[in-house]
């Protein structure tokens, strides 16, 4: 395995990584969004 | 009667002491005295410092293999990849995530701030340390203490010490380190930029973050699992909210117990036979670059962000993308107020810092996977 393999494999694969996860943040917060929790209801 | 004293003396230490030792205890009792009186990461330098005092006491055999009381706590605490995963987990227990789901483009600080240990893998090898060794080095960057001793055990055990110590140092030392860099490449203008306020992160985002995330990044990095499996069961401990009792051992007899153990075998792995060699003086320069190089490109990375976004980020964030929670975060929340005392970054800060972490563990997964047959 050359360096330069490395090098370019592993700054493309952090940010491969990195953008998964962000768009997996976005696409939970549009769900979260578009389907809000419900208050708990509480006993009176 | 000559003869029996003689043997007698043989059997002490004191005969077989060397210079080398000698001068291993110095380094041991400064990084003992950095640890008392400077306060630099005392959980782990005044446990590593100690180490190495004994591991430079002649005839102890605590490093013997199969007999030696700190070689297994190396072998089946380090080596078997135990501790830097136990560690993890109070990590992950500690960390809040909520800072990046409120703003989650500061993840990509998190991965530009990952830059500083490729360029010095390239570096490092380029000056003669083998890839094993570079990738070891360049790890040192991402300034993240558990997975620079969870990868040197996988790739360079030979130098796991030197790497560990030079983590921490810098770890220790970023409030030195990165407010020049940050002054230098920022403009006071670009210092004064105020962040615009996240949106709220709903409980259930929280909870699904950790599942979510350990998914997508054992999928993707499988060789980094046991670091993220760890980090992310204890962020679920802390959000699930149900398991208290879980959470705060994760967070402190455990996180407390296995620091003993991960400080103590460090510093152990020093002798003087290993550690008096001129590349440790390499790895310790390569490892400061590391750090420098992450900052730097922490910031490019915001400024060029800002060239096409109207909501602008304040480019120091970039530096909190080295992972040194939370002490990067609180560098720039520092630097920042220097330029507007009313500018609060600190909770900004912390998204970045905490993706810096999982960017490590990434790049740790990678070298991995690439360098491992």
């Amino acid at each position: 395995m050359s360096a330069g393999f490395v090098f370019i494999g592993g700054i493309s694969g952090v940010f491969f990584g990195m953008t998964l996860i962000y768009l997996s943040i976005k696409i939970t917060a549009v769900i979260s969004d578009r389907f809000p929790e419900r208050p708990k209801e509480t006993l009176s | 009667m000559i003869g029996p004293l003689s043997a007698l003396i043989k059997t002490t230490g004191f005969v077989h002491l060397t210079p080398g030792m000698i001068f291993m205890w110095i380094i041991g009792l400064v990084l003992i005295y950095l640890a008392i009186k400077k306060e630099y990461e005392p959980l782990l330098l005044l446990p590593i410092g100690f180490g190495i005092l004994l591991a430079n006491l002649p005839l102890s055999g605590l490093m013997t293999p199969e007999h030696g009381l700190l070689w297994k706590f190396y072998e089946y605490g380090i080596h078997w990849e135990i501790i830097p995963p136990i560690i993890f987990l109070g990590i992950g227990a500690f960390t809040d995530f909520g800072p990046l789901l409120a703003n989650p483009r500061l993840i990509f600080l998190g991965a530009g701030a990952q830059a500083g240990v490729y360029v010095t893998f390239f570096a490092a090898h380029a000056m003669g340390f083998n890839i094993m060794e570079a990738a070891t080095i360049g790890i040192i960057g991402g300034a993240d203490g558990p997975t620079t001793i969870f990868l040197a055990s996988k790739l360079a055990p030979q130098l796991l010490g030197a790497c560990a110590v030079a983590a921490y140092s810098y770890m220790a030392m970023v409030p030195i380190i990165q407010p020049p860099i940050m002054r230098l490449m920022t403009t006071q203008a670009e210092r004064k930029i105020r962040m615009k306020k996240g949106r709220k992160i709903s409980k259930r985002e929280k909870l699904l973050f950790p599942i979510v995330s350990t998914f997508l990044i054992i999928l993707l990095v499988p060789a980094s699992a046991p670091l993220i499996a760890m980090l992310m069961l204890g962020n679920l401990f802390r959000e699930a909210g149900v398991v208290e009792r879980l959470k705060n051992a994760a967070q402190n007899e455990l996180m407390n117990i296995v620091t003993i153990f991960l400080g103590l075998p460090i510093g152990a792995t020093m002798n003087a036979q290993v550690f008096l060699q001129p590349k440790v003086l390499f790895i310790f320069g390569l490892g400061l670059m590391a750090f420098m190089v992450s900052t730097a490109f922490g910031i490019l990375l915001a400024k060029t962000m800002n060239l096409f976004s109207s909501n602008k980020i304040n480019p120091l964030l970039g530096a909190a993308g080295v992972s040194a929670v939370p002490m990067a975060a609180r560098v720039v929340h520092k630097v920042g107020t220097e330029a507007d005392k009313q500018n609060y970054l600190l909770m900004y800060a912390m998204g970045p810092n905490v993706a810096g972490v999982i960017g490590t563990v990434i790049a740790a997964g990678i070298f991995v996977t690439l360098l491992t047959p």
